[in-house]
C-alpha cells in the first residue's frame, strides 16, 4: 500500500504533481483531513486558511505544474509572527489578536510566487519569546510524539504541524534557537540561515540583531527547496546581504563526508546533557566518521556565557522593538483617560507574563546605571563568542553538537522558572549571537524516552550549502524516526 | 536581593507597564516577579568572569556590505488600508486620547 499523501515529503509531493498522479487540491484535502485528525491533540495552528488554500488549489486545477515554480501546489504553514496579507497575524499575543496585515512579508510573497499554498498560521510563544510554545496567549501546543510534552519553541506550532503531517513544510523564525529547538524536539529538520541571508521584512521584530526566518520540514532536501525560494537580497531589509546564493538543493546530493573536518566544541558536549541525548548524538558523530569525516575537538567560550549574553541583548532589543505597541495605530487599545494612561493600560492588558518579563529585563539592562554593566558588557562578550566560532571554523568545515541538552520535557514543568527554561537554549544561543547558519537534524530516538534527539550542524557564514550537504549525507545513514507516536 | 520590588516598579514605569493594576493580587505576583528577575540578573553576573578588556562591543553580526536601496518613491498601500487596523479612527486620521 502506498504511503498516505500527508506523509509524503515535499519533494515527493512535487514529483507526483509533475507526473500528474496527484493534484494540489488532493494535497490540500489531505492536509486539512490531517488537521481535522490531529489538531485537537496538538493545537499547532492559530488560524486555518482553509478557504484560501482550497481556492488557490482549485485555481491550479487542470494546469501543468510550472517547473520554474519550486513550490507549485505545495501546502505550507507559516509561523504567526510573519505577516500574511488579509490573514490575521497575531504573534500569539492579545496585543495583535485582531491585526490583519495589509501586506505580505517578503518570504510570504516569495512562497506565493513559487506556487506554494498557505494552509495555516502556526502557534508560537508570544512574540517568539520562549522555548516551549507554552507562552502563547491563546493555547499551548503539544508535541506529536507525546502530547503530554512540549514541542519546543518558539516555532513549536510550525514544527508540530510538520511532524503531524498537517503540511509539507513550515516557515519559522529563530532568534536564539526557535527553529532548531522545536525541529529537534519534534523530529523535523530545521535550518536557521545566516543572519542577513533571508529578508525579515514583514516579520514582527523581536531581537533585530538576531532574528532570522528559516524552513522546518521533514527532510533536508525539503528544507533546502524552501530555503532556495526564500533566500536572497531584499532592498526592504537593510540587514539582508547581497551575497551570492548557493545551490541548496544540489548540495543535498552529497553522500560521503570524505575530506571534511568536523569540530566538536568540547564545552557543548561536557555537562548537562541527558545520557540518551549524548548517546544518540555521539552515535551520529560516529556515523560522520564512518562516512569519511575527520572529527576533532575544538574549544569555544562556555555556553553559559551565551545564555547570559543572549538574554541581556535579546531582551534589550525586545524592549525597544516592542515599544511600538502602544495602542495608538494598531493592536489592542485598553482605554485610559489620557495618552500616558492609555499606553500603560494597553501594554499591560496586551502583553503576557513572559513578554513583560523580557521587556522589564531589557529596560533594566538599558537603564541609566546598568547600561555599562549589562548591555555593553554583553556586547563585548558577544564579540568574544563570535571570534571563538570564527577561529574554530577556520580549521573545521562545520561544528557538531546536540540541539538541546534533553528531549522534550513535560508541559508545565518549567513555566514558573524562567531561568531553567532559558537554559534549554544553551546549545543554540551562541550560533545566534555569532549570526551563523545551523541545521537541526534528527539523529535518532532517545533509548530512554523514545523521543527525537536533534543534532546541530553549525557552518560558516553564508555557507548554508556546506551544512545542508553534511546533513543530507548523515540523514541517509542515520536511523529513521518513523511516524510520531502521540497522535 | 539585587532586584527589589521598588526597582521593578520604577523599571515598569519606564516601559509603560502597570504591574500594580490589580491591587493585592498583583502585589503578591510582584514579589514573585522581583524574585524571578533577581534570579535571572544574578545569573547575568557570570558575564563578569570573562575578560573583555580592550574588546570592542559587537552589536550586529553582519560582516558583509549592506547595499543601500535607491531613494525612489513607490506606491505601496493606500491610507485606508493602513488605517484599517487602527483601534479608533476618523476618516484617515488616528484618534488618540488627550495628550495634554
Amino acid at each position: 500500500m502506498s504511503a498516505p499523501l500527508h506523509s509524503l515529503t515535499l519533494i515527493e509531493a512535487g514529483d507526483r504533481m509533475a507526473r500528474g498522479t496527484v493534484t494540489p487540491s488532493a494535497l490540500v484535502d489531505a492536509c486539512f483531513a490531517r488537521i481535522a485528525q490531529t489538531e485537537e491533540k496538538i493545537h499547532a495552528c492559530i488560524t486555518l486558511c482553509e478557504q484560501e488554500a482550497r481556492a488557490a488549489a482549485a485555481a491550479m486545477a487542470g494546469i501543468n505544474p510550472d517547473p520554474a515554480k519550486a513550490l507549485w501546489g505545495i501546502p505550507i504553514s507559516v509561523k504567526d509572527v510573519i505577516c500574511t496579507k488579509g490573514i490575521r497575524t497575531t504573534a500569539a499575543s492579545r496585543m495583535l489578536e485582531h491585526f490583519i496585515p495589509p501586506y505580505d512579508a517578503f518570504v510570504v510573497r516569495r512562497l506565493k510566487e513559487a506556487g506554494a499554498i498557505i494552509t495555516a498560521k502556526t502557534n508560537m510563544d508570544e512574540f517568539a519569546m520562549g522555548s516551549s510554545t507554552e507562552f502563547s496567549a491563546f493555547f499551548k501546543t503539544a508535541n506529536p510524539w507525546d502530547t503530554t510534552r512540549v514541542p519546543g519553541g518558539s516555532s513549536g506550532g510550525s514544527a508540530a504541524s510538520v511532524a503531524a503531517g498537517q503540511c509539507f513544510a513550515s516557515l519559522g523564525t529563530d532568534t536564539g534557537g526557535s527553529i532548531r529547538l522545536p525541529a529537534g524536539l519534534c523530529g523535523c529538520v530545521g535550518i536557521k540561515p545566516t543572519y542577513g541571508r533571508v529578508s525579515r521584512y514583514g516579520a514582527v521584530a523581536f531581537g533585530s540583531s538576531l532574528d532570522q526566518i528559516g524552513p522546518i520540514a521533514r527532510t533536508v532536501k525539503d528544507c533546502a527547496q524552501v530555503l532556495s525560494v526564500i533566500a536572497g537580497c531584499d532592498p526592504k531589509d537593510a540587514t539582508c546581504c547581497d551575497v551570492p546564493l548557493q545551490d541548496y538543493v544540489g548540495a543535498t546530493g552529497r553522500t560521503g563526508l570524505e575530506g571534511l573536518t568536523l569540530g566538536l566544541p568540547v564545552e557543548y558536549w561536557r555537562e548537562g546533557l541527558s545520557a540518551e541525548t549524548e548517546r544518540v548524538c555521539r552515535a551520529a558523530v560516529d556515523t560522520a566518521v564512518k562516512l569519511g569525516a575527520t572529527v576533532k575537538e575544538v574549544s569555544l567560550s562556555g555556553p553559559a556565557y551565551s545564555i547570559a549574553c543572549y538574554y541581556v541583548l535579546a531582551s534589550a532589543e525586545a524592549s525597544t522593538n516592542l515599544a511600538r505597541f502602544d495602542g495608538m495605530r494598531y493592536g489592542l487599545r485598553a482605554g485610559g483617560k489620557d495618552l500616558s494612561a492609555c499606553y500603560k493600560a494597553s501594554r499591560s492588558a496586551g502583553f503576557g507574563p513572559e513578554v513583560k518579563r523580557r521587556i522589564l529585563l531589557g529596560t533594566y539592562a538599558l537603564s541609566s546605571g546598568y547600561y555599562d554593566a549589562y548591555y555593553e558588557k554583553a556586547a563585548k562578550v558577544r564579540r568574544r563568542i563570535t571570534e571563538d566560532f570564527a577561529a574554530a571554523l577556520e580549521h573545521c568545515d562545520a561544528l557538531l553538537s546536540p540541539v538541546s541538552p534533553v528531549t522534550a520535557w513535560e508541559l508545565g514543568s518549567m513555566v514558573e522558572d524562567p531561568l531553567a527554561l532559558y537554559k534549554m537554549d544553551i546549545l543554540t544561543l551562541g550560533v545566534s549571537l555569532a549570526g551563523l547558519p545551523a541545521v537541526s537534524l534528527p539523529a535518532g530516538l532517545g533509548p530512554d524516552s523514545g523521543l527525537p534527539v536533534g543534532l546541530q550542524i553549525i557552518g560558516r557564514a553564508f555557507d548554508e550549502a556546506g551544512i545542508i550537504g553534511i546533513a543530507a549525507a548523515l540523514e541517509n545513514t542515520l536511523p529513521k524516526l518513523g511516524e510520531p507516536k502521540g497522535i | 536581593m539585587r532586584v527589589t520590588k521598588e526597582q521593578i516598579l520604577a523599571t515598569a514605569a519606564l516601559c509603560r507597564l502597570d504591574l500594580a493594576a490589580n491591587g493585592e493580587e498583583a502585589a503578591g505576583s510582584l514579589a514573585g516577579l522581583a524574585a524571578q528577575l533577581d534570579n535571572v540578573i544574578r545569573y547575568m553576573d557570570i558575564l563578569n568572569n570573562m575578560d573583555t578588556d580592550g574588546v570592542q562591543p559587537l552589536y550586529s553580526p553582519l560582516q558583509h556590505p549592506q547595499p543601500p536601496r535607491s531613494d525612489t518613491a513607490e506606491k505601496t498601500r493606500t491610507a485606508a488600508e493602513i488605517i484599517a487596523n487602527a483601534p479608533e479612527r476618523e476618516g484617515n486620521f488616528f484618534v488618540v486620547p488627550p495628550v495634554i
